[in-house]
């Protein structure tokens, strides 16, 4: 491996670099209501009448700047229903501008992000590389980009047809993810996909052979067992409109069977510094793509050991996120599943290779009641270790019935790492079930902690401060190309004086159907001796770690090392 | 822990000078008879109503082994923190009861407590050492806690004794995991494990949907041979030679024919069977009887054709194979029977026979069957 050691510790570092002492254990939530914007109730399908697979899945959202004026403004993606879909009704999403101090202002219209066809997943990366943070959507009926047009004074966004993942007018988009995958410097773009159904003449009750949809002697909606699964979609990035070309078969990715896509990350699992693929797929077999390095996927699923269960079983892949639960500088999985299973954690024994060891962490039990979308491994409560929070709440309305032994709504899940690779739980904000989706998380307030947004079905999302507040222990790290790209799929491995080695990836995508805050939390115990950060396709560079702070927001950039630095806890205008 | 208390107890009951305290051994199936509406159910998939009559007997008429069939129903509602107790509580009234100590291991092991889950699969193997689910969940122990090696071993021992049952395919996949974590030169045994693991899983899911169909309706032939079918595919996919297979294919046939004498397919793998076991006038008859009611059965004609002509019988041979010539769907049977029909009446009817392996090597150029050599000594002989 090539490293290069940056910056030579000033004398003095080692006192400015300190942490504090450990704190109490479990991060704690506070749901805050008044956020000055109402936080709107996201379309998906009509409360009364989800009898599709289409009006279950719920919304997606990201967290980034979208004013270029440092802070994280929220994107809600809103939905449709089946009638408005097939009208060509179109959908306009909502932008909350943030103020500062958890207070937020709604942009939508000022913005107008508006698209056809029922949006469902985004991802965030700056597409034409002009600076400036747009979008990508995705949906059934056709994906979209959306470039930000803005300027000092205005909050614009200019939308344009993502032709060349157009396949057929019923192509369904669920999660997008962004990474470079080839080294050319141009992030290209992998497009999840579910199912194929018409809305127009869907599956109701039974499917077309006749088979009725039941789910332990209930009557269900269909799905997405006996419907056709469609092929997921691999776009390389150009340097020039229109930005992304087809490129599924060239990497040969249309080899890996068609599945019922849901969930993605796009980084590194194996250490080599190439973006690797994992896909959570419902009801079959998780998919695990090794990036050989020259545009170009070998599908590992099968011997990979996080395709499936322990038993070998698939399972209902939903959401997906990556973190190091043991504390031992790789980056496993958790993948959230269907009630009857488990939320699955794949340690990873290096190599691609991963052993199911959901057990022995401890969550087994816990979360087999629980229908999981959103999943965030994030350490929430500073204490340098990776805990775990699930977006939990059925899809049939139906599954209170004790035949299903289920509940529609659920409790959302927070585990406290005991960074051995255990979770313990601990308690949330909010103790009443609610049908939970999607999640994002971002420090929202300024102050270093990862706040959260929920999203639910046909419920409005809602908002939880993280309260740890100490900033001294906290830091924020952007990683971001010459360009000013956000280096999606790098790597930062911290080591800190005690021993501890703390390995943290930025995502452009994890969770389900998300984008979380491009940024990369990191807290310590002891002092940080070292930083490392693996580029994608770069070499790794070594930074003393006295010049990246506690209580400060820095700034990383290959070769140059620390680019800026700014205090946390921005004051409240 | 539990274990540990309730050894404790047992020692106090039993316990005779220095000599180790002994356990009676405990099998719940002694209660089956008093229990069997509730074994019923569970056998039908209805846990909930397996629970709702066990609530329903007074309590001092539940026989010994109620607790052990109640913590299973619970189990199979999927209701584990109440199966736990129970199994706890079972485990405390019969100690000897190896497989509640397997199945409240399985608990405690889906909630983290592999210590727990270690001493109860001690007492599992220590009173039901011939309990192969055991050693299953022994080997899924032994892979949480990181030890390979310990977990080949158990998985291996576990298909000695289950080699295609439901839970094989996990061993199997288990071990497909364990290769390949050993590295590339290990890869031709993972692959081989990862092909026998997903080929059970589609049998049994076969198998499970044929018996989902006869619980819905008993009457349902169709759904019998296709039981049947899975057994006799095993059969011949694995190739090690486990009549139990071919025993179990046996018994599922005869239960198709108890719901229709007149499956004719039923009748004519049963005919295969007793050809199999060189019982060939039983097999005869059967293949016969197949005919008589489908006469498009093409392995029923040619292997009519091929006893026949075994026993001398060419001229009712030959009118067999010309059947099952005729009846062939597509090439590939077509090229076999010709084959057949050739080789089988090359010296009865030589002209014949040239005929047919003109054919087949027509078909077939690259010979599969070896039989070029006899086509070209009959081309001597006839054109000399």
């Amino acid at each position: 491996m090539s490293r290069r050691l940056l910056v030579t510790a000033a004398a003095t570092a080692a006192a400015l670099g300190a942490c504090s002492p450990p704190p109490p254990a479990g991060a704690t939530f506070r749901r805050v209501d008044d956020i000055g914007a109402a936080l709107p109730t996201l379309r998906c399908g009509t409360p009364d009448g989800q009898d599709t697979i289409l009006d279950v899945n719920g919304n997606g959202a990201a967290l980034f700047d979208a004013d270029g004026d440092g802070d994280l403004d929220l994107l809600l993606v809103d939905g449709t229903t089946r009638s408005d879909l097939v009208d060509g009704v179109p959908v306009q999403h909502h932008l909350l501008r943030n103020d500062g101090g958890l207070r937020f202002t709604d942009v939508s219209d000022e913005a107008a992000i508006v698209m056809g066809g029922w949006p469902t997943g985004v991802g965030v990366a700056d597409i034409d590389r002009d600076g400036r943070p747009d979008l990508v959507i995705g949906a059934h009926g056709g994906d979209m980009l959306f470039f930000n047009r803005s300027t000092e004074n205005t909050l614009r966004f200019e939308g344009e047809p993502l032709h060349a993942s157009r396949r057929t007018p019923l192509d369904w988009t669920t999660s997008v993810a962004l990474a470079d995958a080839d080294g050319d410097g141009l992030l290209d773009l992998y497009l999840v996909r579910y199912l194929e159904l018409d809305p127009a003449d869907p599956p109701l009750g039974a499917l077309d052979d006749g088979t009725p949809c039941r789910f332990h002697g209930v009557d269900v909606m269909c799905g997405p067992t006996g419907l056709p699964p469609q092929p997921d979609v691999f776009l390389r990035g150009l340097d020039r409109a229109p930005w992304f070309e087809d490129a599924t078969d060239a990497a040969g990715l249309d080899a890996v069977p068609a599945a019922y896509g849901l969930g993605v990350l796009f980084t590194d699992l194996d250490g080599d510094r190439r973006p690797d693929l994992y896909v959570a797929n419902d009801s079959v077999d998780n998919v695990v793509l090794h990036n050989r390095g020259d545009g170009t996927f070998e599908d590992v699923s099968s011997m990979s050991g996080a395709a499936a269960d322990m038993a070998g079983a698939p399972q209902a892949g939903m959401g997906v996120d990556t973190g190091d639960v043991d504390g031992d500088g790789d980056l496993d999985l958790v993948v959230t599943n269907f009630s009857d299973e488990t939320h699955t954690v794949y340690r990873n024994d290096g190599a691609l290779l991963f052993r199911d060891v959901t057990a022995a962490a401890g969550i087994a039990r816990s979360t087999r009641p629980l229908l999981g979308w959103g999943v965030l491994l994030r350490d929430f409560d500073g204490d340098g270790h990776i805990d775990l929070f699930v977006s939990n709440g059925h899809v049939y309305a139906q599954a209170d019935d004790p035949r299903i032994g289920s509940a529609y709504r659920q409790p959302q899940l927070l585990h406290r790492g005991r960074g051995d690779g255990r979770f313990a739980p601990s308690d949330f904000a909010d103790t009443t079930p609610y049908p939970g989706r999607s999640v994002v998380c971002g420090d929202l307030d300024g102050d270093g902690d990862l706040d959260l947004v929920v999203l639910s079905l046909n419920e409005p999302p809602r908002l939880y401060e993280n309260l740890t507040d100490d900033p001294a222990r906290l830091r924020l790290l952007t990683l971001r190309h010459e360009g000013g790209e956000h280096a999606y799929g790098a790597l930062v491995v911290a080591r800190e004086a005690n021993g501890r080695i703390l390995a943290r990836p930025l995502l452009s995508a994890s969770s389900f159907q998300t984008s979380s805050a491009p940024a990369v939390s990191l807290a310590c115990t002891s002092d940080l001796e070292q930083l490392e950060v693996h580029w994608p396709h770069g070499e790794v560079d070594v930074i003393d770690g006295a010049l990246v702070r506690a209580g400060q927001h820095t700034v990383l950039a290959p070769t140059r090392g620390v680019v800026s630095s700014s205090p946390l806890l921005r004051p409240t205008p | 822990m539990r274990l540990a208390a309730l050894l404790v107890v047992a020692t106090l009951i039993t316990a005779c000078g220095s000599e180790p305290a002994l356990i009676p051994t405990f099998d719940p199936s002694v209660s089956e008879n008093e229990l069997s509406d509730v074994i019923e159910s569970m056998r039908r998939g209805d846990p909930a109503a397996a629970l709702e009559l066990l609530d329903a007997m007074p309590a001092d008429t539940l026989p010994e082994g109620a607790d052990h069939y109640r913590a299973l129903a619970l189990m199979d509602a999927g209701r584990n923190d109440e199966a736990r107790d129970v199994w706890e509580r079972e485990v405390a009234r019969h100690p000897g009861n190896g497989r509640a100590h397997a199945f409240l291991a399985e608990i405690l092991m889906d909630e983290g407590d592999l210590a727990g889950a270690e001493e109860h699969l001690a007492a599992a193997q220590r009173f039901v050492p011939e309990f192969a689910g055991q050693a299953l969940l022994s080997g899924q122990l032994a892979l949480l806690k990181d030890d390979d090696v310990a977990a080949e071993r158990l998985f291996v021992d576990y298909l000695e004794s289950d080699p295609y049952g439901s839970e094989a395919a996990l061993a199997h996949e288990s071990l497909k995991q364990i290769f390949a974590r050993r590295g590339p030169e290990h890869a031709d045994r993972a692959t081989y494990h990862a092909d026998i693991a997903e080929y059970l899983r589609e049998v049994h899911r076969y198998r499970a949907g044929y018996r989902q169909r006869l619980l819905e309706n008993p009457e349902d032939a169709e759904a019998a041979y296709g039981i049947a079918t899975t057994y006799l595919n095993l059969y011949y996919r694995t190739a090690d030679g486990d009549t139990r297979l071919l025993d179990e294919g046996d018994r599922a046939l005869q239960r198709v024919l108890e719901i229709d004498p007149e499956y004719a397919r039923a009748i004519a793998n049963l005919g295969s069977l007793r050809a199999q076991g060189g019982k060939y006038a039983e097999a005869r008859a059967l293949f016969a009887r197949a005919v008589e009611l489908e006469p498009d059965l093409f392995r029923a004609q040619l292997q009519l054709g091929l006893i026949d002509a075994r026993a001398g019988s060419f001229e009712t041979a030959r009118a067999h194979f010309e059947s099952a010539i005729a009846c062939a769907d597509g090439d590939l049977e077509r090229t076999e029977a010709l084959a057949k029909a050739g080789d089988e009446l090359a010296e009865a009817f030589p002209a014949e026979a040239l005929e047919y392996l003109r054919a087949y090597l027509a078909l077939a150029p690259l010979d599969p069957a070896g039989l070029a050599p006899l086509a070209a000594r009959l081309e001597q002989q006839l054109g000399g």
